[in-house]
């Protein structure tokens, strides 16, 4: 690791944000010769990147992401070779679950939208579980399984995404505030750590990208989830594959180290400004009786941690990645709903857009001025 | 032997005799199971999942969950916390994991 205290410079580009997005955006720019400088307000990988369950479901993402979804793991299928580090991906298919009728129907709806997007997807009864899964409950109405979801470790990709973009040159700022941007021949960004100066600079800074492209005079409309994730102790073989609920209201996966990852959104305690992640219990008490209903063998098990954190979201779901504003060298991605899936191919959609103008997969429905100005 | 500090005023509570993995062990009545495994030399409690090293007590404090056991009857504890009582029987918690 380099220890040198970087105090200012210059770079092709500037990016804001350690996390997925702009780790990879990072990697994308450094791979093809490009200066980039790194800035964070704290630790690369320390929120959303890092906090996160690491589900990387296909099934559970929004219609107009299903694409985006099978196409970023085109990449998470080579990630451990790519980054030379086991990241703990693993690809054995999930089952999306409805508890009633009702959900069922709707399922099944869901389930025929994501056939005509190509997804390899097939409907379950009752009686197809029992015996295919189950550890699932009886209580589970029917199931849609796709071979196609997985999951990855956050805990192991961090380290290693952060030793590739430090091999390929990035220079990375931590623990930086940035006060000032200025625009005048180049871009210019002011922190405590020095001046950066730029040809291009990109927002990746996921809840605080708001912040962000305020300081540049631009409107991006970011409100603020809390989702809170719990994990139990090393466990026999409880939870056979990766589980989500048609309402998405819960995720379950058992992972590499035999414990139990419990999540689904439930929402904790905190807000940007006054820096709290916290657990709400009464909440946390709703996530993990349905968790038990879902899979009954959770429930002799011990919680060892439940924490929180924070997801930034854009008022239609769908993520923010191309131009910001008027400027042709400002840029910005930021905030998808299943951002850990989508980071890879996100991160690499904006290095692609920066280096050559262009991208290899369609972003005009991303486009970040599409709410207008305030 | 290590000084040891004495905080007067704190008696043990009675002797008493439990087992851990099957290993008839001696402690004291209401002293946290980790404490009398410590005295009897056992540093480790349990295995790791996924690369078999030994795992024992050490933040001592409930956060951890290094020192987890397994108590009959009772299911997967941490040893830090929990208070022996006569006659009782704990295992590594790995045990049923095999």
């Amino acid at each position: 690791m380099r220890a040198v205290a970087v105090t200012g410079g210059s770079a092709d580009v500037i990016l804001v944000g350690g996390g997925i997005f702009g780790q990879f955006a990072a990697l994308t720019l450094a791979n093809i010769g490009r200066d980039v400088v790194l800035i964070d307000r704290a630790a690369l990988w320390s929120e959303a990147s890092s906090v996160n369950a690491g589900s990387l479901g296909v099934q559970n993402k929004i219609g107009e992401l299903v694409p985006y979804a099978r196409w970023s793991w085109d990449l998470w299928s080579g990630m451990s070779e790519r980054l030379a580090a086991d990241v703990g991906v693993r690809r054995d298919g999930g089952y999306k679950i409805a508890m009633t009728d009702d959900e069922a129907k709707r399922l099944e709806q869901a389930v025929n939208e994501q056939k005509a997007v190509g997804l390899e997807v097939r409907l379950l009864g009752r009686a197809d579980l029992r015996a295919e899964a189950p550890w699932l409950s009886p209580n589970v109405a029917a199931a849609a399984f796709s071979p196609e979801d997985g999951y990855a470790s956050p805990t192991l990709l961090g380290p290693a995404l952060r030793a590739a973009i430090e091999r390929a040159g990035v220079t990375i700022v931590e623990y930086a505030n940035i006060s000032k941007i200025h625009q005048n021949r180049g871009i210019s960004v002011e922190t405590d750590k020095g001046r950066f100066q730029g040809n291009a600079l990109a927002i990746a800074a996921g809840a605080w990208s708001g912040q962000c492209a305020a300081l540049l005079g631009e409107h991006l409309p970011i409100a603020l989830d809390v989702n809170m994730v719990s994990v139990t102790e090393s466990a026999p073989p409880t939870i056979g594959k990766l589980t989500t609920h048609a309402r998405g209201i819960l995720t379950l996966k058992q992972v590499a180290n035999n414990s139990c990852l419990i999540g689904g959104g439930w929402q904790g305690i905190g807000t940007l400004a006054d820096c709290r992640k916290e657990i709400d219990y009464d909440q946390l008490v709703h996530n993990l009786r349905l968790a038990v209903r879902v899979v009954p063998g959770l429930a002799q098990l011990n919680i060892v941690r439940s924490w929180a954190g924070y997801e930034g979201v854009s008022p239609d779901s769908l993520p923010y990645l191309g131009r910001l504003g008027d400027n042709p060298n400002v840029y910005c991605v930021a905030c998808a709903r299943g951002g850990f899936t989508l980071g890879p191919l996100f991160g690499q959609l904006l290095g692609e857009l920066i280096a050559t103008g262009r991208t290899s997969r369609p972003i005009d429905i991303f486009n970040p001025g599409r709410f207008g100005h305030a | 032997m290590p000084e040891m500090k004495v905080i007067h005023g704190i008696e043990p509570g009675r002797s008493l005799e439990f087992t851990f993995d099957g290993i008839t062990l001696a402690g004291f009545n209401g002293e946290a199971i980790a404490s009398a495994l410590m005295r009897a030399g056992i540093v480790s409690q349990r295995v790791s999942p996924k690369q078999s090293a030994q795992r024992g007590y050490y933040c001592g404090m409930g956060l951890c969950w290094e020192c987890a056991v397994h108590v009959d009857g009772e299911g997967i504890v941490r040893s830090c916390g929990y208070p022996l009582r006569p006659g009782l029987r704990v295992k590594t918690a790995d045990a049923d994991l095999k």
